[in-house]
This record gives structure tokens, C-alpha cells and sequence, in this order.
């Protein structure tokens, strides 16, 4: 039985803000969500859980994880409860409960916490530096090694257990049965997902920040593909150098404008800004543009004058590897994908059950 | 005898009556009955033109008997008796013939509609012609105003009357005044005590020299009717008679007894308690558990008795907005406790109370919905290890999940019942009884606070749950009507009364048995019933029932009903 705890409202509060307890349950929400779906009901039914505190419900429903935030819920509530910010908020607060070190909540809780970590980060890179004598080619061929590794090593060590305890939490603990076939498919949709945010189209708000966002994760990934196995700053290929710059151009540019925005404050999307939030878009930013400065001084062949670019692109980078990609706002990418893929499978087996006369769907 | 000159008059009522059924032959048809002098059609017989037609044509024609068919006589009797009465024709030498409820809104074949109007309209003729005036009849009302019930609504009822100079008589049956509301804390939205109100009214009451109390008193009769009653009363085993005019009864409520709902196990977990429970700890300033603990989880649970067919199908009404203000107190009291307001539907009606209801709600107070009807929350003692003293189970209807609730103290929101004496008073007084043994006001909407006898009012929770501003508005709208029939000093009562004849009376007293407003007694002298015509109303159930024909209802003569059938079946068995 799911015991309620009146006070996880407190415990959510580091996470966004919201006027939960405004919510009366009028159903808006969830009526004009493009995403509400028999037997996935949100956001409604989140702030429901959240107002009573039921962490067991929270924790199993990959709900928040299907919404992409167009803000049609929080303009029509008429009580100003935010439902969007809230699953927003939520999806926060999952990153933190997926995360076995633990260190996340730390992160995503505490900004001192958050500051200390990242200086730490930037002093190690200006140590290896020194003991390096701040030589370029030395500098360069470690940076280029640590790329490498530093992927491999989130990977296996935080981000894989992390998924399988998405797993555990909405799938295993809940004792969801689906047949061996689904979760094969299943697949399909999550890698389909993985590389095209399609159901971000469902929300007609969202078309142009679908392209944007399309583009911005491809320019991502082939400047990460570019330069850790193309080697694009030790390259000779013309190719190689023009690709880089091209996609380290689209990184800073686009978060660029996803910064002017967060400025703003226009858009529902864009009003409420955590530090994770912030962290995020400025460090990718960050990343794109010394990537792509790095490059040009190679080219102008002044970078040996200029190491202190090169350091300055490998603490963003070292910050990005080691402290975002593995516990910040980075994980909703593999997150937001194996939630459809897990929504998926459960949706199957409600239907099932339902059709059998097991389960009534509530809508 | 003088010479029958019957008008029929046939209303169109606009369409309502005009588009089923013919009238202008109708009114031609109705010309040719015997003794009618006059027969019109006319668009709204009850408008001024309508009835000065009327009243024109009586004067003209000599019209001693009027027949006008249009719709029901609840509705526009009165205004044609009134009409007759301005033409100087007794009110009682008229009929009304039923064709628009009767006929025209409930058929929908045209000819047939209009033979059954012709039908009624031949009924009515033939009835009025066997009519006989009938004389209006005055009571002296006696001043003096009897007041069963000693709390708030009693209390207001007695100062407005006695402030005005009549006098009271204040009946209470306990051995204090102030009622249910002497055993409140705070009241709701305002959050003002109770206490601090109602004590300088009791002591109004007390030292007022036309208000007699009388506490720990019964009734052991009270007889009479409307303007005279007359009633034995007993107190501390002395009887005592008291005369008087009116009647107001404010006998109050009952708190349902919450031991009978096996989910919540009164009276088994010794912290689960009633809202008058409650109350007095709330009094006493103190809240805490059988343990002699400050309770961490509190719960409140509304509905408890009330909108379950289990237990009383109505709503309490003030249960709702009773438990925010525990919700408000207990938080004041105890700032870092949990709690949960478990409700049905939350009804904070009236002024004040949604902001109320908005109010608390942001003071940290969890809602948690349930179903009344079919899925009580279950409460249960904890498990030893439990860091609570019992958890509640439910379904929560918002959220679709069953949970677990941690409680300390569980507060019993109780609904109200009627008193248990209930029924006693209102054989006493010749109230009716509802079938949840609230007393029954005349009419729902326009006379809520009379009752079917004359000079019996009802005020306060007898009548419904109410909270105490309504109870006070309904007290003191009868100290009006009550000052009202003083004012006149007398009242006209039925003349459609029922008559014994005597010499035919064979003294059986079925009648009596039958009468619903105790209106015949048996004179045992002259072994005859005898009815009391300020009390009769006058149904004609005695009349019906009576073996030798003794008795005859005025204006529900035998032979004015038989000649009203007779006329009715007079017509052709096929449409005209």
C-alpha cells in the first residue's frame, strides 16, 4: 500500500517551482495535453501524487519523462498551478532517484555544492597542465585520450547502472510482464526516438524547438563523433575540419538562442530556469564555441601562443564529461528515450489486461 | 327556491389551453346546458380584463352560480372566489373545471381533449348547481406563545417575541438552556466563540419578565388549536397548565451515533473521537491522545452518518465547514502536526465559508478524497512498530490509488439526527414527520417556517440540519408570524369543514381514529364526536370513513360530488 508523506512536497520544493497545492483537480491539464493517453494520465495525476506525497507512484511512472513541456497546461490551469514547471520538476527529481551514487541530489540540491565541484574540476585540468610543463602537443594528445576515456568510464560506471535502475524502479519492481517479443521492438522506437525527439512534434507549439532541438543533438553528437574518433583537432582531411565546423558552429549557435530565450522568459517553456537548467545550454554553449575557436587558432597556427583556449575548452569539456553527462540535465537524453520505450511495454500490457477484463482503464 | 343562473367561463390560458382543445365550441356547447345563462371563451380569464368580464357579467346577467374551466384550482381559485366576493357573490357558489393539468397539457389528440373538456366543464355545472354559501369564521388569539426548546433557535424566537411585549413560555426538556451550541468552541468562518455569544442571550432570557422558563419540563397534553391552545406541562413531577396562541417548535438535534459504522471503530480505538468530543477538548485548550500525547497525525473524517443510505441519505450541511475549522484550530495548536481532511464532496457553503475553505486549505492541510457511499476508509491500529497510533486505509477518489495514512487522532466529523422524542412532539403539536423524522414546513419554498397547523411553527435543526445563523433567521421569521396573528388579534380559519350530525351519529369514533389533525374529540356526555373546526382542515377523510353517513364535509357534500360524477358521465360516449 502507498503510504502518503505530507511533507515530500517540502522535499520537491529544491527541485522547480509550483503552486501544487493551488491544483483542484479541475482535469485542464490533462484535457489539453497532446500527450494524455488511456491509462498514462498527466499531468493531473502528477500533481495529485505529489500533493500526497505518494513516492511509490513517483517513482514507478515514467510519465514526466512523455512530456516535452509546451506549456499548454500552464496557460489553461486556471489556478495557476504549473502543472508543466511540475513535470519539469519531476523529471529533476528522477534524475536524482535514478542516480545510484547519489551524488546528483547533491548537484541538483545544493548550488555551493555545485560550485565546489566545478572548481575542483578546472583546478585537476590546470594541474595535469602543469605537470604536462603546459606543452601544447602533450596537452592536446591528453585531452584527446581523456575524451575517450571519460565517455567509456560514465557509460559503464554511472549511466548504465542508472538505466537499469529506471528499469528496476517502473519495470521489474512493478512486476510488469510483458512478452520477450515487445521488449525487442520496443527497441526500435527507442533508438528512433533517441536520435529524432519525434514526439515532440505531438505538441504543436513546439514545431520550430523540435527543429532547433533535432539539429542542435545531431551537431552534438557528430562534433563528439568528430573529435574524439576523427581527431578533428590533429586532422589533416579537409573534410574532417569543415564537418567540425559546421556542427561546433550549430552547437553554440542554437544554444545561443536557447539562452536568449531562458532570458526572456517568454515562452512557458522558457520561464522557469533550475541551475541544472542553466548549467546545461551554458556549458554546451561554452563547449561549442572553444571547440570551434580551438580550431581556428590551430588553422591560424597561433594556438601555441594561445594554450590558455585550449585549457579553457578542456575544463568546459572535463566540467561537461564528468559532472553534466553523468549527473546533471544530460541523462533526460537517455531518460526521455527509455521512457517511451518502458511506456511502451506497459501500455501493451495494460491493454491486455484490460481486454481480458483484469483492469479498468481510467480516463 | 330562486331560479339557478349559471356564467361558464372557458380560458384559453394563451395557447396552453387554446391549441388542444377547441374552446369557441366548447363555450357554444356549454351554452346549451341547462341553467347556463352565459358562456364565454376568453384568452386569460385571470387577468384584471378577465375578471371584470366576470364580474360585469354576474352583475348584468344575474349570475348566481360561476363555473370557469381553466387550470388547476391550487392555482386561480382564489382569484375567482375574490372576483365573486367584489361581484357580491358568496366566494363558495363557484367551481373550477380542471382543462389545462387535467386535459390540454396531457393529451395530445385534439377532439378527444376537447370532449373531456366538455366532460369537466358539465361536472363542474352540474356540481355548482348544489353549492351553498358559506360564512367566514374568526379566532381570538390568545397573546401568550408556547416555545418547546431552550437552544440558540428557541432562544432567538423567545427575546424577539417577549422584546415585542407578548409573552413566553420556553419549554426545555434538559436542565439548561444554549443546546448543541452551549457545547461549541469556535464557530465557523469567523472563528468567534460560541460561548461569548450565547451566554449574554441566556441571561437576556433568564432575567426577561414575559419569558417564563420552565427546564426540566415535559408536556404531558397540549390541546386546542390555532389563537387557544392549552397545555398540561410537568416539571420535577408537578403538573402546571399553560394557555396560549401559538406554538414554536425548536426542539433541535441529535448527534448520529457513530458506533454503528463498523470502519471506523467507535468506541473500540480510543482515539478515534466525535466533533462534539472535540469541541471540549478544543474548550479545554488541550488536544492530545489516549497516551497523554500531542497527536503528530490528526484526520479528520466527514460524512460520518450522513450521505450513505446506510445511515441518513441527507447531508449534514455544516459538518463540512465545522471540520476546516478543527483543520484551522489544530494547526494554531499544533503547528507541526500532519493534517488530513478526508471528505466526500467538500460543501463550505454560505458567506464567508469558500474563502474559509480557501483559506485553510493553504495552511498545510492535506485533502484526500473518498466515496461516501461505497467505500468507507477503514481505520485500524497500528502495527507495533508503526511510528503512528493507527493508519486509515482508503481509496482516494483523485489520485485513483488506495493509500495508507498514518493517525494519532482521528476526529469523527458526526451528521445530525432528529431528536429522539421526535415523534411525541409532533403528535403533541400536530406536526408531520418527514420520513427522516424532520419535522415538515407547510411549503418548501414559500412558507418554510409554518407547518400544516395553524399556529404551529418549526424553527432551527428539527426542521433540517442547519447551522446557527439559518437557525436564528428561521426563529426569528416565526417570532414574526407569530407577532403577526397577535397583531390582528384574531384568524380566519376553514369553513370547507367537516359537521357532525348528531342525531345520526352512532358514536364508533372511527373518525377520530382517521382525523391527521386530531381535530374530533368524543364527547363522552352525549356519546358523539364532536369536531373542533379551528383544528379541521377539512380533508373530508371522516367523512368517507363514517358507517352511518353522520358526517358531511361542507362544500364536499355527497350530493355534490354524485351530482359532479353524474354530470361527468352525462356525455356522449364519442367526441362531439
Amino acid at each position: 500500500m502507498n503510504r502518503i508523506d505530507p511533507d515530500f512536497k517540502e522535499k520537491l520544493k529544491p527541485f522547480g517551482i509550483g503552486n501544487w497545492n493551488e491544483c483542484y483537480h479541475c482535469g485542464n491539464c490533462t484535457a489539453t495535453c497532446p500527450h494524455t493517453e488511456e491509462g498514462f494520465l498527466f499531468p493531473r495525476k502528477g500533481i495529485r501524487a505529489v500533493q500526497m506525497g505518494l513516492t511509490e507512484s513517483i517513482h514507478k511512472n515514467v510519465d514526466p519523462w512523455l512530456c516535452y513541456y509546451c506549456g499548454d497546461c500552464s496557460e489553461s490551469c486556471p489556478r495557476d498551478a504549473n502543472p508543466g514547471e511540475l513535470m519539469m520538476t519531476l523529471r529533476r527529481y528522477l534524475i536524482t532517484k535514478y542516480d545510484w551514487t547519489g551524488f546528483s541530489r547533491i548537484l541538483y540540491t545544493s548550488v555551493p555544492a555545485l560550485i565546489i565541484a566545478f572548481i575542483l574540476v578546472a583546478i585537476s585540468i590546470i594541474g595535469i597542465g602543469y605537470t604536462k610543463n603546459f606543452n601544447v602537443n602533450s596537452i592536446m594528445e591528453f585531452g584527446h585520450q581523456f575524451e575517450l576515456i571519460a565517455i567509456l568510464s560514465v557509460a559503464i560506471i554511472i549511466l548504465l547502472p542508472n538505466i537499469l535502475r529506471m528499469l528496476w524502479f517502473t519495470l521489474v519492481k512493478e512486476k510488469v510482464r510483458a512478452p520477450l517479443l515487445s521488449y525487442i521492438i520496443g527497441f526500435g522506437d527507442l533508438i528512433l526516438h533517441m536520435f529524432t525527439q519525434k514526439k515532440t512534434l505531438k505538441c504543436e507549439e513546439n514545431r520550430l524547438q523540435w527543429f532547433e532541438h533535432f539539429i542542435l543533438v545531431l551537431g552534438y553528437l557528430i562534433l563528439l563523433f568528430t573529435t574524439v574518433f576523427l581527431n578533428w583537432f590533429g586532422t589533416e582531411s579537409i573534410y574532417v575540419v569543415f564537418l567540425g565546423y559546421i556542427v561546433g558552429a550549430v552547437t553554440f549557435i542554437i544554444t545561443f538562442l536557447f539562452i536568449i530565450r531562458r532570458i526572456r522568459k517568454k515562452s512557458e517553456i522558457s520561464k522557469y530556469s533550475h541551475p541544472s537548467d542553466w548549467l546545461f545550454i551554458v556549458w554546451l554553449f561554452l563547449m561549442g564555441l572553444s571547440a570551434f575557436l580551438v580550431r581556428v587558432f590551430i588553422d591560424l597556427n597561433i594556438i601555441g601562443n594561445h594554450l590558455w583556449l585550449y585549457l579553457l575548452h578542456l575544463i568546459v569539456l572535463a566540467q561537461w564529461a564528468v559532472l553534466i553527462v553523468p549527473f546533471g540535465k544530460w541523462t533526460h537524453f537517455l531518460y526521455r528515450s527509455f521512457a517511451i520505450y518502458i511506456a511502451k511495454i506497459k501500455k501493451e500490457v495494460l491493454v491486455k489486461q484490460r481486454d481480458k477484463g483484469i483492469v479498468t482503464i481510467v480516463t | 327556491m330562486e331560479e339557478l343562473r349559471i356564467g361558464v367561463y372557458i380560458c384559453w390560458c394563451g395557447s396552453n389551453i387554446a391549441k388542444m382543445i377547441d374552446v369557441e365550441r366548447i363555450a357554444k356547447e356549454a351554452q346549451k346546458l341547462p341553467h347556463v345563462v352565459m358562456a364565454r371563451d376568453y384568452k386569460y380569464m385571470c387577468s384584471d380584463p378577465g375578471q371584470e368580464t366576470l364580474i360585469g357579467d354576474i352583475k348584468e346577467y344575474q349570475l348566481n352560480r360561476v363555473v370557469v374551466a381553466a387550470c388547476s384550482p391550487r392555482i386561480h381559485e382564489p382569484t375567482f372566489r375574490k372576483a365573486l366576493e367584489q361581484a357580491g357573490l358568496n366566494p363558495y357558489l363557484f367551481q373550477m373545471a380542471n382543462i389545462r393539468e387535467q386535459d390540454s397539457w396531457v393529451h395530445i389528440d385534439s377532439e378527444y381533449a376537447t370532449f373531456k373538456a366538455l366532460s369537466l366543464i358539465k361536472a363542474a355545472v352540474n356540481r355548482v348547481q348544489h353549492h351553498k354559501p358559506l360564512e367566514k369564521r374568526f379566532v381570538e388569539v390568545n397573546s401568550a406563545t408556547l416555545i418547546i426548546g431552550g437552544g440558540i433557535s428557541g432562544i432567538s424566537a423567545a427575546l424577539e417575541i417577549a422584546n415585542a411585549g407578548k409573552q413566553v413560555f420556553l419549554v426545555e426538556k434538559s436542565d439548561a438552556m444554549g443546546g448543541v451550541t452551549a457545547k461549541l468552541d469556535l464557530t465557523f468562518p469567523f472563528l468567534e466563540s460560541a460561548f461569548q455569544m450565547l451566554k449574554p442571550r441566556i441571561k437576556q432570557v433568564q432575567a426577561h419578565k414575559l419569558i417564563d422558563v420552565f427546564l426540566n419540563t415535559t408536556f404531558d397534553e397540549i390541546t386546542g388549536y390555532v389563537g387557544n391552545f392549552t397545555s398540561k406541562i410537568r416539571q420535577n413531577g408537578i403538573e402546571k397548565e399553560i394557555q396560549f396562541g401559538n406554538i414554536i417548535v425548536a426542539t433541535g438535534l441529535k448527534p448520529f451515533d457513530p458506533s454503528s459504522i463498523s470502519e471506523y471503530n467507535y468506541g473500540k480505538l480510543p482515539d478515534v473521537v466525535t466533533s462534539l468530543e472535540i469541541e471540549e477538548m478544543l474548550m479545554h485548550g488541550e488536544v492530545i491522545t489516549s497516551k497523554k500525547k500531542e497527536p503528530e497525525n490528526i484526520a479528520i473524517i466527514h460524512c460520518v452518518g450522513s450521505r450513505n443510505s446506510k445511515y441518513h441519505p441527507y447531508c449534514s450541511r455544516t459538518c463540512c465547514s465545522t471540520a476546516l475549522k478543527y483543520a484551522n484550530q489544530l494547526r494554531s495548536i499544533l503547528p507541526n502536526s500532519n493534517i488530513y481532511e478526508l471528505y466526500a464532496d467538500m460543501r463550505s457553503f454560505g458567506k464567508g465559508c469558500e474563502e474559509f475553505y480557501a483559506d485553510t486549505s493553504r495552511r498545510k492541510i492535506l485533502f484526500l478524497m473518498f466515496d461516501q457511499e461505497n467505500n468507507l476508509p477503514k481505520i485500524s491500529k497500528a502495527p507495533e512498530n508503526d511510528n503512528a497510533e493507527m493508519i486509515i486505509t482508503m481509496h482516494e477518489k483523485l489520485s485513483g490509488e488506495n493509500i495508507e495514512i498514518p493517525a494519532d487522532l482521528v476526529i469523527l466529523m458526526t451528521g445530525m439526527e432528529a431528536q429522539q422524542d421526535a415523534k411525541e412532539i409532533a403528535r403533541l403539536t400536530g406536526v408531520s414527520l418527514c420520513g427522516n423524522d424532520f419535522y415538515i414546513e407547510k411549503h418548501p419554498k414559500l412558507d418554510p417556517v409554518a407547518t400544516t397547523t395553524d399556529g404551529v411553527y418549526i424553527v432551527g435543526s428539527c426542521q433540517s440540519p442547519k447551522d446557527i445563523p439559518e437557525s436564528i433567521t428561521q426563529a426569528k421569521a416565526a417570532a414574526a408570524r407569530v407577532l403577526a396573528s397577535i397583531a390582528v388579534g384574531n384568524m380566519e380559519v376553514e369553513v370547507t369543514t367537516a359537521h357532525i350530525n348528531e342525531e345520526v351519529c352512532c358514536g364508533c369514533q372511527t373518525c377520530i381514529m382517521v382525523c391527521p389533525y386530531t381535530a374530533i374529540h368524543f364527547d363522552e356526555e352525549r356519546k358523539v364526536s364532536v369536531v373542533n373546526e379551528a383544528l379541521c382542515k377539512g380533508c373530508g377523510t371522516c367523512g368517507s370513513t363514517c358507517p352511518t353517513g353522520a358526517i358531511e364535509s361542507r362544500h364536499f357534500t355527497d350530493k355534490q360530488i354524485l351530482s359532479q360524477i353524474e354530470g361527468l358521465l352525462k356525455t356522449e360516449k364519442e367526441p362531439i
